[in-house]
């Protein structure tokens, strides 16, 4: 007895950080406790590097970044070329984010990431998560030298995108993160080679200082969270999409934005992971060439995003998300 | 299956992409229906004229740098840089057969169109808006837009 109860407590006390999220503490941890861990955000400050991978039909594109974070959306990202020299810079403060690349005489300043409340509120879109999605845990593994523990978001419809995530037992932060379209051979991963949790980091890494010859601009990419409503007073443009479409996506927000003189309209469905962009636009779009021009022996559109484009009176629509192409082509006939 | 097939399950019906339950469904809606039969029978005809289309060889090297050409051209990738059209190096009967085709499939709203709005804006916006998805993707979707933002700069 007193051995069981010895164990018991190394085992609490070994993985206490992760097991704290649950309200139980047990090993492994239940599938809603690992959930838990990857929608919050970090808890912990970190430096390291990590390497985004695209891999599609046998081809691999990496980028490396070495990364600085901390609590409250704080962050610096040093993007490498495969030279190894610095290619471009990422700062946020919590609010703002700038990019910066060496030598450039324009810094791009805009909102940082999930700075701004959105339209649908996170307690109904988890509900879409968990309603489309099934979520089960996987064997624990090592990653950059730590013990990870798995989690796995499987949708519950055929041609939506799966996403495996491994999370760091000692501090929940997410470690490698992978999406791909299951049966396709296309995916794209982020994962860290190097991580260092609680690193003491210079409080210079996160201030964002012009440089001689440099001026700040906004790159007015940042989204807005309108109603359509919202959107018709600001753009005096109507637009009345469906709220509810099939395989669970529902509209999420609208926004809208130019390009040269023309305006775009965006409207945006999420069921709780994958999202789809619709455009309407009075102007036509490029199409994306092997979308359009499916000829046996042509290059099919490779990467995880799918477009499928139609006109409709005098508007051009696109819409764009990373289904697989036969699910975005059967969400648009609701569109048409 | 009650209803005609869409145009692009007919194209995927030809080219024996879809599976065993769909194919057999097809088919059955095929026999019953003589207006998906007339499409099936076109579209073959504009497959086989894409087939029997006079080819010409390649000079040595250039598939390869086509084959970096539209590698870069992946809609995924495509938001890392503002690229120019594709050239593609077709016969000339293929190319006409192709325009052909899209024409059938697009209608003559979606011909070339030089001052169209380039599509890596929109995979820009889509993508920076994914990134404020609830379900955190690493730097998935934020590294292509901060990429195209830093891209804009370079061409300024």
């Amino acid at each position: 007895m007193r051995r069981i109860s010895a164990r018991l407590l190394a085992l609490i006390l070994l993985f206490s950080p992760v097991l704290s999220a649950g309200s139980e503490d047990t090993f492994p941890p239940a599938v809603d406790d690992l959930l838990q861990y990857v929608l919050r955000p970090p808890t912990t400050t970190y430096q390291g590097k990590i390497r985004t991978s695209l891999s599609s039909n046998g081809r691999l594109r990496t980028e490396d970044a070495n990364v600085y974070f901390r609590p409250g959306n704080v962050y610096r990202w040093e993007f490498v070329n495969p030279e190894g020299k610095l290619s471009r810079t990422v700062v946020s403060d919590g609010t703002k984010e700038y990019v910066r690349v060496p030598g450039g005489k324009k810094v791009q300043e805009g909102a940082a990431v999930k700075s701004a409340a959105k339209l649908l509120g996170e307690d109904r879109e988890k509900a879409l998560l968990e309603a489309n999605y099934k979520t089960s845990a996987l064997p624990p593994r090592t990653e950059a030298g730590r013990s990870v523990l798995g989690l796995a978001l499987w949708p519950k419809v055929a041609g939506k995108p799966c996403q495996e995530f491994w999370i760091d037992q000692e501090t929940g932060v997410i470690l490698r993160v992978k999406r791909f379209l299951p049966g396709m051979a296309t995916s794209a991963e982020t994962r860290f080679l190097e991580f260092t949790p609680n690193a003491a980091l210079s409080d210079d890494l996160f201030l964002f200082k012009t440089e001689p010859g440099e001026r700040v601009v906004a790159h007015d990419l940042d989204p807005d969270f309108l109603s359509l409503d919202a959107l018709l007073k600001a753009t005096g443009r109507s637009i009345h999409p469906p709220f509810n479409l099939p395989e669970g996506f529902v509209f999420e927000s609208a926004d809208f934005f130019e390009e040269g003189k023309t305006v775009l309209l965006q409207v945006r469905y999420t069921d709780g992971l994958a999202v789809l962009s619709l455009f309407r636009t009075e102007k036509a779009i490029q199409p994306a060439a092997p979308d359009i021009a499916p000829q046996p022996g042509a290059e099919r559109l490779s990467g995880p995003i799918h477009t499928v484009q139609w006109k409709k009176g005098s508007y051009y629509y696109l819409l764009m998300g990373d289904l697989s192409k036969r699910l975005l082509e059967t969400v648009s006939t609701h569109f048409k | 299956m009650n209803q005609h097939p869409d145009g692009p399950i007919l194209s995927a019906y030809l080219d024996e992409e879809l599976d065993a339950s769909e194919t057999t469904r097809v088919r059955q809606h095929e026999a019953l229906c003589s207006r998906c039969r007339e499409e099936l029978t076109s579209l073959r005809g504009v497959k086989d004229l894409l087939a029997a289309a006079q080819r010409r060889t390649m000079p040595e090297g250039l598939a390869a740098r086509l084959e970096s050409m539209i590698h870069r051209r992946s809609v995924w990738e495509i938001v890392l840089a503002r690229l120019s059209m594709p050239r593609v190096w077709v016969p000339v009967g293929t190319l006409a057969a192709a325009a052909a085709a899209l024409l059938f499939w697009l209608g003559p709203s979606f011909g070339p169109d030089p001052d169209a709005i380039p599509l890596e804006t929109l995979l820009a916006a889509h993508a920076r808006y994914e990134a404020e998805s609830l379900v955190p993707s690493g730097d998935l979707l934020h590294v292509p837009f901060s990429a195209h933002v830093a891209k804009t700069d370079e061409e300024d």
